[in-house]
């Protein structure tokens, strides 16, 4: 067996083969057993070819030969792979003949190459990539093996197997120059793909974390290509750790250009589960956190921190602080996800720094992305599967929601989103999922994210005498799914402005002025500990307030039949998320009296400011629910109870325009409301007109 | 003396280390003690934070348990791996707080445990971890030694050293100044 140098400190030779069978057989760990002799006899009962190998351990068995592996790794990983195949000719000879193969992978090495460091000087070595699976392709068969059939008219047809033994087909399968068998480099050169040995592979595209990319630059991300048992290890979306080769090739598709791309050889993948995991928190900061909650003040402070340079909207402030604590996801026995992600929505007139907020919540939150409707990638805000144009190939694509999985996406500009996201949105807010099938990908991605959007209204600035549903362009659906709603109306009024003025011309002065009352990177902090380690769980007094407040709430609908539903079931969910995340801002265990106050008071506000019926000036729900307010809705049932007997007592069969509008009239139903109905009837397929201005109902 | 200072900066440092504030949790109940007018609670289950000299005294005594979990062969190593790695002054990563002493206090537990069970892997851990922390401050004392001919180095360095090898580096400097200033002629 060839004996290797290590290139590191002073030049020794290691017997990589004879230092590795050692490592397998002799290392212990601490409970005094044999950890590879072991986890070699768990991968033949388990019918598996890799041999998962702790860096760690391997340093500590021998650190010339783990640093000859970082050098190194085609090598010793090589020989490694042979001394697993002997151990295991040992242990099971009937299972070792199966396998044509073992690997031996190698996890956690002590160092992460950052994506944005990694260059040629890597190349040909084992590195450590951490990142967001942001593209995955299908998984396709790659020949590693080819079996080629020669035939010449002197010698007739042979079949023979290519590369010779010991060698592996790299990214291109070229035809043998000549053939092994009878040396003559003439006749035909056919490959048998069934014949030759196939292996499972992947390419996927890792992508720095958002909160790793320096400011003002773009994500840097590589290709990693993935083959046998680690295809279909990861999903788009997750947070994964690659250790592989760097290799490289040829930027395009014809190869004679000098310009190269690097690509990882993968050989092993976590995925990790350490949501929040990302932002560091050292004992001082634990200490000066902790310091901070029991600050009575804590939660004013919070909010007056976040975007201090934006006079005014304390409201929105904090219900976007509430948001980014968020409140306590449960799954119950039966496996339903209860989401606690806070979801709000922010619909304003133009130039009211809806913008700035959004931007300083994703620069805050401990995992936040700032994206427009439109998305900054091809896939939008949830998932696509989208066509590569080079290769032709369709590959499955994370969205912002996505990538934000376990922390919060700043949209800007939702009304603007793609029709692929606006039905995929509805599952990603509630569910927290996003399911994608096309093109032959089948994947069902997490999203569980905290959405804080931004809209401009429908007709360029918000109409007090239109609805919310009215107002901005999207679905009530969608609209139904924020827990908390804010219209930002421009609206001039001289004492407001005055101050206004003089604090956006003392941020414009005094820049340094300006300064939060919590450090940014401090509060992120705070934000995380909080995420990670309080759970608040409601007192019988807390939840008695919220009860009380829905009862009544309901009680008060119930009373006048005909009057509108000021809450439903969803607004009860919200509030308790937004009691939870009030308690989670002080770093309570416990959601107080104190906690339900803030989060009824917070929810009237919501209420009174979008789900304000225009029409009776009391508070409904349907105006979010349905786009309609009651009596709204009510009067289009009048309008189609009027067309329902006009058809009936009519000779034609149909009721005309003129004679719906006079009866409507009578009833004090304008005539304006009953043509907007009858648009709205005929687009939905309830009537149809049967003559020129004259409608009949489709049964 | 230069000695002598820097006998006293690593006694600082070391002093610095025993009063660190370290979390314990109580594991039997005991009357409260009193340190520095503070009244301390000692009561079962109970996670309180206490210097770690009193922690150390607490654990030995089997009222307390450490919360925290101390420093590993496998931690050792992984600083061995970046120290070793290190190709330039500017390469040199900061070592994780605390760390000699931590080192130090696992070298000494591994002794005490070896006396008494006699484990041969025990041993060769022992023999494993001292051989690391050797090499390691090999390593960092050659880069310690290079940055004193550049200031620019010298200032880029001070925020990776441990405070055990800043008090070095510090003597080290002002040693050579003085030496530098007692073979030149008087300036005016």
């Amino acid at each position: 067996m060839a004996a290797l140098t290590t290139g590191v400190e002073h030049e020794q030779v290691i017997d990589v083969h004879e230092r590795f069978y050692e490592f397998i057989r002799s290392f212990r760990d601490r409970s005094d057993s044999y950890k590879y002799r072991e986890r070699i006899k768990q991968m033949i009962t388990m019918g598996q070819k890799s041999l998962i190998v702790d860096y760690n351990d391997l340093y500590l068995f021998d650190n010339r030969l783990a640093r000859l592996l970082i050098e190194r790794p085609d090598e010793v990983l090589q020989q490694a792979s042979e001394v697993v195949k002997e151990v295991v000719m040992t242990e099971a000879p009937d299972y070792a003949e199966t396998i044509d193969r073992f690997y031996v992978r190698v996890r956690a090495l002590p160092r992460v190459v950052p994506l944005r460091r990694l260059k040629s000087e890597y190349l040909g070595k084992l590195v450590m990539l951490e990142g967001i699976l942001v593209r995955t392709t299908p998984v396709k068969e790659k020949i590693v093996k080819a079996r080629f059939m020669h035939c010449t008219r002197e010698q007739g047809c042979h079949r023979f197997d290519w590369p010779p033994e010991g060698e592996l087909i790299g990214d291109i399968l070229e035809r043998p120059p000549a053939c092994p068998i009878c040396g003559s480099s003439g006749g035909t050169f056919r490959l048998l793909p069934e014949e030759s040995k196939l292996i499972d592979w992947q390419r996927i595209v890792l992508q720095e974390r958002p909160e790793e990319v320096p400011p003002g630059q773009l994500p840097r991300s590589i290709e990693v290509v993935l083959q046998d048992e680690l295809v279909d290890s990861a999903r788009p979306g997750d947070r994964i750790s690659v250790v592989g080769i760097v290799r490289v090739r040829p930027d395009s598709v014809s190869k004679k250009r000098a310009v190269f791309d690097l690509y990882i050889e993968a050989n092993h993948i976590e995925v990790s589960q350490k949501i929040l995991e990302e932002v560091v928190i050292t004992r001082e900061d634990e200490e000066r956190i902790r310091a901070l909650a029991r600050d009575p003040w804590v939660r004013k402070r919070i909010i007056a921190s976040i975007a201090p340079a934006i006079y005014g909207h304390w409201e929105i402030k904090e219900a976007i602080a509430l948001a980014l604590f968020g409140g306590v996801p449960k799954i119950t026995e039966d496996g339903v996800r209860i989401r606690g992600d806070i979801h709000v929505l922010i619909v304003g007139d133009p130039g009211t720094a809806k913008s700035q907020l959004l931007q300083y919540a994703a620069r805050i939150a401990p995992r936040g992305i700032y994206t427009t409707g439109k998305g900054a990638t091809a896939a939008g805000l949830t998932a696509a599967v989208i066509r590569d144009k080079t290769t032709g190939e369709y590959y499955l694509e994370a969205g912002a929601l996505v990538l934000a999985d376990g922390g919060v996406a700043a949209i800007d500009e939702i009304d603007k989103m793609r029709d692929e996201d606006r039905v995929a949105i509805h599952e990603a807010m509630e569910q927290q999922t996003v399911s994608i099938a096309k093109a032959g990908i089948v994947a069902k991605l997490n999203a569980r994210t905290t959405v804080i959007a931004a809209g401009n209204p429908k007709f360029g600035r918000y109409l007090t005498n239109r609805t919310l549903a009215d107002n901005i362009n999207l679905p009530v659906t969608i609209l139904s799914r924020f827990d908390l709603i804010f219209i930002l109306k421009d609206r001039p009024n001289p004492e407001e402005d005055r101050k206004l003025a003089r604090h956006v011309l003392e941020v414009h002065r005094e820049t340094e002025r300006i300064k939060p009352e919590i450090d940014p990177a401090l509060l992120k902090k705070y934000i995380s500990y909080a995420r990670r380690y309080i759970r608040p769980r409601l007192t019988a007094e807390a939840s008695k307030l919220i009860e009380d407040f829905y009862v009544e709430m309901r009680r008060m609908s119930s009373e006048n039949p005909e009057g509108p539903i000021a809450i439903t079931a969803r607004q009860l969910e919200a509030l308790i998320r937004l009691a939870e995340a009030h308690a989670k801002m002080a770093l309570r265990n416990e959601v107080t009296r104190e906690d339900a106050e803030a989060a009824i008071r917070l929810m009237k506000t919501f209420l009174e400011s979008s789900g304000m019926d225009i029409e009776s000036g009391r508070i409904d729900i349907d105006v979010i629910m349905t786009g309609k307010p009651r009596s709204k809705q009510e009067k289009l049932t009048r309008i189609m109870e009027i067309i329902e007997e006009l058809e009936s007592e009519s000779e034609e069969g149909c009721a005309r325009l003129k004679e719906i509008q006079r009866r409507a009239a009578s009833e004090g139903i304008e005539s304006s409301l009953v043509e907007e109905a009858i648009r709205s009837f005929r687009r939905d397929g309830i009537i149809y007109e049967k003559s020129l201005g004259c409608y009949a109902i489709v049964r | 003396m230069p000695g002598n200072r820097l006998e006293l900066l690593l006694r600082m440092a070391e002093i610095e280390y025993k009063l660190r504030p370290v979390r314990i949790m109580i594991i039997r109940d005991e009357r409260p003690l009193t340190l520095d007018g503070q009244r301390i609670e000692l009561q079962k289950g109970i996670e309180i934070e206490v210097p770690y000299w009193l922690a150390q005294t607490l654990i030995s005594e089997g009222i307390a348990n450490m919360v925290e979990s101390p420093i590993s062969i496998e931690d050792i190593a992984r600083v061995h791996f970046s120290a070793l790695s290190a190709r330039t002054p500017a390469e040199l990563e900061p070592l994780p707080q605390n760390f000699y002493q931590n080192a130090k206090e696992f070298i000494k537990s591994l002794e005490d445990r070896i006396r008494r069970e006699l484990n041969p892997i025990l041993l060769e851990e022992k023999q494993k971890a001292l051989q690391y922390l050797m090499e390691i401050i090999d390593k960092r004392l050659l880069v310690i030694l290079q940055s004193l001919r550049s200031p620019t180095t010298m200032a880029e360095l001070s925020s990776k050293l441990a405070p055990e090898e800043s008090a070095l580096l510090d003597t080290l400097y002002k040693t050579i100044d003085l030496w530098k200033r007692s073979l030149l002629p008087p300036q005016h």
